[in-house]
Parts: structure tokens; C-alpha cells; sequence
């Protein structure tokens, strides 16, 4: 078990070479739930574990990882899905990667609102996913289970920080609260050093993480289709975490509507809004109302 | 500072070594295998080890001891990750100056390392001017040079304890390492009060408890441990202890405590 830090490195570097040393813990939910499947581990359904993996986004870096450094040099195709990956190293040699897991909740036991901070942002990274995936799958995109994946990890050294350094992160959740306005990447380069992003850039690639993944979580790449589904999907994500009625979601209503070419109220019902926007879209359009979407 | 670190986790060796290095002590050596541990002490005879309890090689607990048997002089700040319910007591009975559980962050190595270097300058200090008939002015007026014996097996805390107390002002008249010296010292110097610790070989420190009691009656016992359960705390003050200080010791907590004792 590492050291927790309290003291932020200087530059994104420092902190990209600490990650590349620390073991990833894993959701206590996780653990239980794979052990539960451990005396099936020869003949259990890949889709079904994936399942479980993917919703951890911890256990799904480790799963990635876990396959570059196992990659063999006559593997020229990539492995960019966690199914696939299963399949690719077999249940088996997975359940036995998986002895004695680190798990989150001991680390983080005596920083309780840390802990909380980490179970909404995996929370939200959750929602960004299944979201992404549903988008992709309307914009008949057959990479949805990579775009799902980008946006289950887009935030993931959020995660590492709530884990590895949860008084900076909740510093800088402090921060944040306290001026709504501020921009995240500068209460982040204040409190950590560096912008998280420069960090999960350096550290995606250094963890080789699949080509079609990188590419999704690019922000260069930011005009492409796909990665604009992966980064709309984040907004909403973390803009409706903080409520139904956030400023910021008009804005990216209107954005994903133009992405999916769908009507706001059709929208609203796929992302689960409250009843009562629905209706009130649904109105709104019958009227003829030219804001309605 | 001298400090040497030992923990078979990589990136637990090089962050404490950058952390202290910033911090102005020097790191003389990180292993991450406890075999290699006594010889490093004995070459580089650092000031502070920064102890793993779970290491490959050989285990945090067994070095402690060998570091506090060869090496009293040398503090041993004890890192474990470990569940093990009593860990902590077994480490302060074996002379641990500084006790960390995993996870812990950077701030709480520091202030730990703080503790130990502050509570080793203090019995140092105290102990250089034994000689002084009066070591501490306000202290010594307040408990008058009130007579004390420490008793403990382990003699890096019988070191530390004698500063410690002495620097509060009280008279040590007597040492010993086991629960029979202890009555025999309790008899013949009939002190103010006697630390006693509770884990100790040929008699324990609740064991001798009611014959130093019979000894010396009007002595207050106070149990020095790392165990502070609820069974052993009962069972000592129905032997008739008049509190106990927990280990690794701590002036503060020491001066709080005597306050209260001798203000009864």
C-alpha cells in the first residue's frame, strides 16, 4: 500500500510516474461480485462478468492493463473491449489475476468524505457510459462498446486523486463549490499541479491502452463525431449530477440533439429526465414553440 | 536526520524518500527486504527507521526487536497495513517509537516523525543532565521531585521514559526489568509512583501489581502499555493501578496525565 499524498507534485510528470507504481483498488461491490462467480470461473458467460467489470471503472483500467502487459508481439489486432478481452485471455487466467484485490474502501477508511466524493464520480462515470453507448447505438456507430468505454474512463484520474490523494480531492471539490464559475482545469493545475486531463493523456498512453480508446479521449480530436459523443455524454454526466435544473444543461441539450438529431422531448425520455420537463417539451413542441428543441 | 526507509512496496519507498529528503532528513538507504535491515542499521546507525511490519525476508516485528536490543538509541517508526487487532500493542511493547496504519498520507508521516524526534531531544536533553539536582523549574516545583520507578523490559523505553519523566521533574530512584526487581525496588525506595509495564518475562506487570501494592502501599502503580482494552484496563485497576500511559510515549500525554494524578 502506498503513500497518500497531501503535498501536490509540481507538473502532470510526477504524478504520471506515481500512478504507473501504485496497484489499482477495485470497489468492495466488485470484489463480492466477482467471488461469487470465482467457482464458475471456467464456464462463467463473458458477457455477464464484463458486466460486472464495467461498472468499475478501476477494475476496467486493470482488465486493460492487465492485457498490455500480457500482449504478446504477434498480437497485431487490438483489444479495445473488455469482452473481448475475457474471451482473448480466457475467465480462467482472469479470476486468477484477481487474487487478494486492494480494495477502495479500506484505503479510503478513514476519509469518509473522500470516499463519498469517489462513489459520485464513479456514479456519474457510470451514467456517461451508458449514455455514450446509447447515443452511439442510435447514431448506428458499431465502435458503441469502445465509446462506452472512453466514457466510462474519461475521468478516471479523478478517481485515482479521490483514492490516492483524497485531501487534495477534496480540496479541490471545496473549491469548486465555492466559486461555481471558476474553471475546473485551473482549480485543478491550483490544488493538484497539473490538469487532471494533461495526466490522463500521459497516462492512458503509458498504460497502452487501445488506439481506438486514445483517440476517443483526445480532446484534439475534439471535432469528430465520436468524440463528441464521449465528451457530451461526460458533461451531461457530471451537469446533471448537480441536478435536473444545472445552467449548464441547456447547452448540452442542444448540442446533443443536434448530434442525435432527435427531438428534445425524445431526448429528455432517453435520458431519463424528470416527467414533468418531458411533458412540458412534449407541449412546448406540439405548440410549435421554436425553443422546444 | 539520519533516517532509513523499509518497506518492500516501491512506490511507498520512493515517496517517503522524496518527502523526507524535502523535509531536511537525510535518507541513508530504502530496502524493500527485511533480511538486509540489521546491516544496514549497523552501517549506517541511522537515527529513525521508517519500519515495514510485513516484508519479505523477515518481519517488521522481529527487526524491531533486534534494532531496540542492539540499538536502544535508535527510533523505530512502525508501518503496517496489517489487520491484525493487537499489531499495534506488540509494536510498542517491543519499543516502537511511532506507530502508523496504512493507508496513511504524507502529512501524518511528518507530524508522526515530528512526535518521535521531539519526545528522543527531550529524554536526551534530561537524561545529559541527570546530574542537576533539579531538572525542570516549574514542573519540579510543582511535584517536588517526587520519586519515581520505571519498570520495563525493553530498555529503549525505559531510556525514553526516564527522560521523559525526569524532564517533568520527577526523581527516578530505580529501575528494573521485570515485575520480581520491581517489588524489591518498590520496597526498598517506597517511590511516589512506579510505571509498570504490563508485558514482561519471569513476572508480568500485573502479576507483580498486588505484591507492589503490599510492598509499598502508598505507591501509585500507573500500568505503561500499548494494549488499552477495555479487559486489561479493568483488570489492572482492580489490581489497584492509578491509570496507565499508553505507548509509544508521548511528553504531552505524560505531563497531562501526571497533572491529574498528582492533582489527586
Amino acid at each position: 500500500m502506498t503513500l497518500m499524498i497531501d503535498f501536490p507534485f509540481a507538473s502532470a510528470g510526477p504524478w504520471v510516474d506515481h500512478f504507473k507504481e501504485v496497484e489499482l483498488p477495485v470497489l468492495r461491490h466488485t470484489v463480492h461480485q466477482l467471488e461469487e462467480l470465482r467457482s464458475e470461473a471456467e464456464t462463467i458467460n463473458v458477457h455477464k462478468l464484463a458486466a460486472i467489470i464495467t461498472h468499475d471503472p478501476l477494475m476496467t483500467l486493470r482488465v486493460y492493463r492487465y492485457m498490455e502487459e500480457k500482449r504478446s508481439k504477434s498480437q497485431n489486432a487490438e483489444i479495445t473491449t473488455v469482452e473481448r478481452a475475457l474471451v482473448m485471455m480466457g475467465t480462467y487466467n482472469f479470476y486468477d489475476s484477481i487474487r487478494d484485490l486492494p480494495v477502495i474502501e479500506t484505503q479510503l477508511k478513514g476519509h469518509p468524505k473522500a470516499m463519498l466524493g469517489l462513489l459520485k464520480v464513479i456514479a456519474r462515470s457510470c451514467h456517461a457510459a451508458a449514455w455514450a453507448r446509447d447515443w452511439a447505438l442510435l447514431r448506428q456507430n458499431t465502435a458503441f462498446d469502445e465509446i462506452a468505454m472512453a466514457a466510462l474512463l474519461h475521468d478516471f484520474v479523478e478517481i485515482l486523486m479521490w483514492c490516492f490523494a483524497p485531501a487534495l480531492a477534496v480540496r479541490a471539490r471545496e473549491q469548486l463549490a465555492a466559486s461555481p464559475h471558476a474553471r475546473s482545469d485551473v482549480v485543478q493545475e491550483q490544488v493538484f499541479g497539473a490538469p487532471l486531463e494533461a495526466i490522463m493523456l500521459e497516462l492512458s498512453q503509458h498504460w497502452g491502452l487501445p488506439s481506438l480508446l486514445l483517440s476517443l479521449l483526445n480532446p484534439g480530436d475534439a471535432e469528430s463525431g465520436n468524440v463528441r459523443n464521449v465528451k457530451l455524454a461526460v458533461d451531461l454526466a457530471r451537469h446533471t449530477a448537480n441536478g435536473w435544473n444545472d445552467a449548464a444543461l441547456p447547452d448540452d441539450y442542444r448540442e446533443i440533439e443536434a448530434l442525435l438529431h432527435i427531438s428534445h422531448s425524445n431526448f429528455l425520455e432517453r435520458i431519463g429526465a424528470p416527467e414533468e420537463q418531458i411533458v412540458a417539451a412534449r407541449a412546448a413542441e406540439a405548440a410549435g414553440d421554436p425553443l422546444a428543441s | 536526520m539520519q533516517v532509513l526507509i523499509v518497506d518492500d512496496n516501491a512506490s511507498m519507498r520512493t515517496l517517503l524518500t522524496a518527502l523526507l529528503g524535502s523535509q531536511g532528513y537525510e535518507v541513508v538507504g530504502a530496502l524493500e527486504d527485511g533480511s538486509a535491515v540489521m546491516e544496514a542499521v549497523r552501517r549506517h546507525r541511522p537515527r529513525i527507521v521508517c519500519l515495514d511490519y510485513q516484508l519479505p525476508g523477515r518481519n517488521g516485528l522481529a527487526i524491531l526487536k533486534d534494532i531496540n536490543n542492539e540499538f536502544p538509541d535508535i527510533d523505530v517508526l512502525f508501518m503496517t497495513a496489517s489487520e491484525e487487532g493487537n499489531i499495534e500493542q506488540l509494536a510498542a511493547d517491543a519499543g516502537a517509537s511511532g506507530f502508523l496504519r496504512k493507508p496513511f498520507g504524507q502529512k501524518q508521516v511528518l507530524d508522526e516523525l515530528l512526535q518521535v524526534t521531539e519526545t528522543r531531544k527531550q529524554a536526551e536533553r534530561a537524561n545529559k543532565a541527570t546530574a542537576a539536582p533539579a531538572v525542570a523549574g516549574l514542573s519540579t516545583a510543582r511535584w517536588g521531585r517526587r520519586k519515581a520507578i520505571i519498570v520495563d523490559d525493553n530498555s529503549s523505553i525505559r531510556v525514553l521514559l526516564k527522560g521523559v519523566l525526569s524532564e517533568l521533574g520527577l526523581n527516578i530512584v530505580a529501575q528494573a526489568a521485570n515485575g520480581e526487581e520491581a517489588i524489591r525496588a518498590a520496597k526498598t525506595h517506597q517511590p511516589d509512583v512506579l510505571f509498570l509495564d504490563v508485558n514482561m518475562p519471569i513476572l508480568s506487570g500485573l502479576e507483580a501489581l498486588p505484591k507492589i501494592r503490599e510492598a509499598s502501599p502508598e505507591t501509585a502503580v500507573v500500568m505503561v502499555t500499548g494494549d488499552t482494552s477495555r479487559q486489561l484496563v479493568q483488570q489492572a485497576a482492580g489490581l489497584g493501578a492509578r491509570g496507565y500511559i499508553v505507548k509509544p510515549v508521548r511528553p504531552a500525554y505524560v505531563e497531562t496525565f501526571l497533572k491529574k494524578l498528582f492533582a489527586n
